[in-house]
């Protein structure tokens, strides 16, 4: 977690609005740290001063995405009574996010084998199992911290299938769901 | 010193008892062929690189757990009851090699690794999917690929923390209630 102040940055915000801005380009080709800097018409060196190195800008990146994600699962059942068709629509969501932001996917499947790739994802993950065995307790489920972290490793495979694919595996998410309703 | 007479199967062993005293992160090649009294000129011919070594590594490690299953199954009708002893036998197997096993969880950050274990795990989606379709899932393939998902999250809490019953239940209850 950076610090606030790392976080109200304006050139740092203007460097991750200027990444954003070229991954959610078409081709999200020119993705280099020049590119970055010069579109957010920033020195070359203010990359690597306000983050260290290029993954760690990339991290920075990826983080602000999955909290995209994370807001949007939260604003679109926050109206909705807790239970099991809340608990379907945020994975839903959470899945349909992924699939529908390709420089999300991008990230994701570049850092996944730096260090400090893995340790973001791994404690994202591990945050979104944390929010998951609360409801699923709040539902009177049976193990519910242990069945959050099956359901996560779950979601993450469906996610990760999609990403191979390209597109929605809708077999994979029909039978996560089947379960869902079938146990409750 | 290591004495066998297939270098490559010296060089796989002498995985085991090096997972024991080294971490992965600081481990060399000449190490792994000192310990199996092999040339190092032969490691390169067989696995390139320690890259290289470990999907041969992995590869075998889950040969060997197959194998474990197998016998463990051997006899018992297709049902839950076989899909929960394979489960267990996989756990258990993951549990008595912890070591060799905490190496190969570490070696996932290396793309091959991944890759090649991911290619297996195609293999167990059929057969796992197959069972579980005669179970009354809809969907075998895919209620396999969760299912196998789920078996390795279990294992990895289980690497660190040891046998997790309510991980177990989990599982179990999730077998009960797709089909």
């Amino acid at each position: 977690m950076c610090p606030s102040s790392e976080r109200t940055d304006p050139l740092r915000q203007r460097l991750l609005s200027a990444g954003r801005s070229l991954l959610d380009a078409e081709d999200g080709g020119n993705f280099d740290p020049d590119s970055v800097c010069a579109a957010a018409g920033a020195p070359p060196e203010s990359l690597p001063r306000l983050f260290g190195d290029w993954d760690a800008y990339r991290c920075a990146l990826l983080a602000a995405m999955i909290d995209e994600v994370r807001e949007r699962v939260a604003r679109i059942t926050s109206n909705m009574p807790a239970g099991i068709e809340r608990l379907k629509l945020a994975l839903e969501t959470y899945l349909e996010a992924n699939v529908q932001r390709p420089p999300l996917r991008r990230l994701l499947s570049d850092l996944r084998f730096t260090r400090q790739g893995a340790d973001l994802i791994r404690s994202r993950v591990a945050g979104f199992g944390i929010v998951l065995g609360v409801e699923l307790r709040a539902l009177g489920r049976p193990h519910p911290e242990a069945t959050a972290r099956l359901l996560t490793a779950a979601v993450t495979e469906i996610a990760q299938a999609e990403h191979e694919a390209g597109a929605r595996v809708p077999a994979l998410r029909r039978t996560l769901l089947r379960y869902l309703d079938r146990s409750a | 010193m290591m004495a066998h007479s297939d270098p490559r199967i010296a060089l796989i062993a002498a995985a085991a008892p090096l997972a024991r005293e080294r971490r992965l992160a600081t481990l060399t090649t000449d190490e792994i062929c000192q310990r199996a009294g092999v040339d190092a000129g032969v490691f390169t011919s067989f696995f390139g690189d320690l890259t290289g070594y470990l999907v041969a590594v992995q590869q075998v490690f889950m040969d060997r757990l197959r194998d474990r299953i197998v016998a463990v199954t051997a006899g018992v009708p297709p049902g839950m009851r076989r899909i929960q002893l394979a489960t267990e036998s996989y756990l258990s197997g993951c549990l008595d090699e912890r070591p060799l096993r905490g190496w190969l969880l570490e070696a996932r950050m290396r793309p091959p690794v991944l890759t090649g274990l991911r290619r297996q795990n195609r293999t167990y989606y059929m057969i796992l999917g197959a069972e579980l379709e005669r179970l009354g899932w809809p969907d075998g393939a895919a209620a396999a690929r969760l299912y196998l998902a789920m078996i390795n999250a279990a294992s990895i809490v289980e690497h660190r923390s040891g046998v997790q019953p309510a991980l177990r239940a989990a599982l179990w209850h999730f077998l009960e209630h797709g089909a």
